[in-house]
């Protein structure tokens, strides 16, 4: 078994005395789906995904 | 006309084509460090090995072993500390990005797959999936491994645990090369090279997003290089290196004459000096007293393009392709290119120029380019009671005039000098 870690939540920069939004929560949700589909289609076998605070835990076989 | 001296090595290489005095337009395998004031040849850079017959990345372990990773196929193979190479694992996810050992593991990955090695027996190709299939420099920080990643950057922990997007950046940058600097990250990136700026973020690690970021107006920050307690960034396509003043980027100085292109793993540390590789040639960046400047200077050339240098104990390897070239016991010739210089009218021809040597005046050789026309060698003689070497006329009359020395080892006797001078 392996473990891969999955950040989700929003990316902002102060960058500058500006903010902007980098990343939204949805999109890093939406990454992080496209990213298990990813390892889905390259052969890994996902046994679970859980989320943790602002992360989801993926094990892998 | 007064004389004109060029004699202080030290400064190294000049930013300028032409008429700047006491930097030169041309070092090559010259040790300008050694004993300040003078110049003399470097030991050669000779071939060590035809094998790894590819261009590689590479990685130390902690015996010293050498593990080369190809660019463009699967294949590895292992220098010993005794200089013996073996074909120990062919990648099963083909081309290599980069390496780097961790926490007891060889860590290598190609542009989408992370593996490890347990620098025993077990190879695994497949450890970990990158995001953005475009996996490029990393650095150790904070007991972890970062691996960048186009606009994110992985993280394995201490405890081989791989983290996909520990760092994001805005979609368009693609990150390059990064270094661990103090509590902080500092990363380089690139949009594409059809855009001519690009940007430096400089992340804590642990917040969500960078502290600070940098517009630098160059194609891509190609890597980064440690130079004594500075951070330097080779930067665009011409040779430029920036310095990171604590949050930004500032001009540095540039190697004239050269190309330069994205490419982690180009530089490293030997024997104090910062080296930097382009094309076939190795550079240094260096000051050898605090009261000097930092000076460009090339010092070794290698016997084919290089892909990759390291500094294993001391001992400076370079993949060039056909092989790995190691920095042997012989030395090479040197060459010296002095400024191009202004003739006084009522002072024609000139009579000449003069090498003022240290010792074995015999090596050297003199060059002459009259209104920047091909070099004409000279006739030289050795005058060893007041240590010169001139040669007796025959510059054509003409605007100005330029000198090239070149200074040629035999065996143990190798050519020092202390100034050139146009008289």
């Amino acid at each position: 078994m392996r473990t891969v870690i999955w950040n989700i939540g929003k990316t902002i920069s102060r960058s500058g005395g500006r903010v902007s939004l980098i990343q939204s929560e949805e999109e890093s949700r939406s990454e992080g789906e496209k990213y298990i589909e990813k390892l889905k289609s390259d052969g890994e076998t996902v046994v679970s995904v859980k989320e943790e605070g602002s992360k989801l835990i993926i094990t892998l076989e | 006309m007064e004389l004109i001296v060029y004699g202080q090595f030290q400064n190294g290489l000049s930013q300028l084509g032409k008429l700047q005095q006491d930097r030169f337009l041309t070092l090559d395998n010259c040790n300008i460090h050694s004993e300040t004031g003078l110049v003399e040849p470097n030991l050669a850079m000779e071939s060590e090995s035809t094998t790894p017959n590819e261009a590689c990345f590479r990685a130390i372990v902690p015996t010293g072993d050498v593990y080369w990773f190809s660019k463009t196929t699967g294949k590895t193979w292992k220098r010993t500390t005794a200089g013996a190479y073996s074909l120990v694992n062919t990648n099963a996810n083909g081309a290599h990005r980069g390496a780097q050992y961790f926490n007891g593991y060889l860590f290598y990955w190609t542009a989408t797959k992370l593996g490890h090695f347990n620098l025993s027996a077990t190879w695994t190709d497949t450890f970990a999936t990158f995001t953005n299939g475009n996996a490029r420099g990393s650095t150790e920080h904070a007991n972890s491994l970062l691996i960048n990643d186009g606009r994110y950057c992985a993280r394995v922990d201490s405890s081989n645990v791989f983290s996909a997007n520990e760092f994001v950046v805005p979609a368009q940058f693609n990150l390059t090369d990064c270094v661990s600097l103090g509590d902080d990250v500092l990363f380089g990136s690139y949009v594409s090279t059809s855009v001519a700026y690009c940007k430096a973020f400089l992340w804590d690690s642990v917040s969500t997003s960078w502290t600070y970021e940098d517009e630098v107006y160059e194609i891509g920050i190609n890597l980064i290089l440690k130079l004594d307690n500075l951070y330097l960034a080779q930067c665009g396509t011409s040779g430029a290196f920036y310095y990171w003043t604590g949050s930004r980027f500032a001009y540095f100085g540039k190697i004239r004459g050269i190309t330069t292109a994205l490419g982690e793993q180009m530089a490293d540390v030997f024997n104090r000096r910062t080296v930097y590789a382009n094309g076939t040639k190795i550079y240094s960046i260096h000051k050898e007293d605090n009261s000097l400047n930092f000076a460009f200077c090339g010092e070794y050339t290698c016997t084919g393009t290089i892909a990759s240098i390291i500094v294993q104990g001391q001992e400076l390897l370079a993949s060039v392709g056909t092989g790995v070239d190691k920095r042997g016991t012989s030395y090479a010739t040197a060459t010296i290119e002095c400024p191009e210089l202004e003739i006084n009218q009522s002072d024609q021809p000139k009579t000449g120029v003069v090498v003022r040597y240290d010792t074995y005046g015999e090596g050297v050789g003199i060059q002459v380019s009259v209104n920047g026309g091909a070099y004409s060698p000279k006739t030289e003689v050795v005058d060893s009671q007041r240590k010169t070497v001139s040669y007796n006329g025959g510059d054509t009359y003409g605007a100005t005039i330029q000198a090239k020395v070149t200074l040629t080892p035999s065996g143990a006797s190798v050519p020092k000098i202390k100034a050139i001078t146009i008289q």
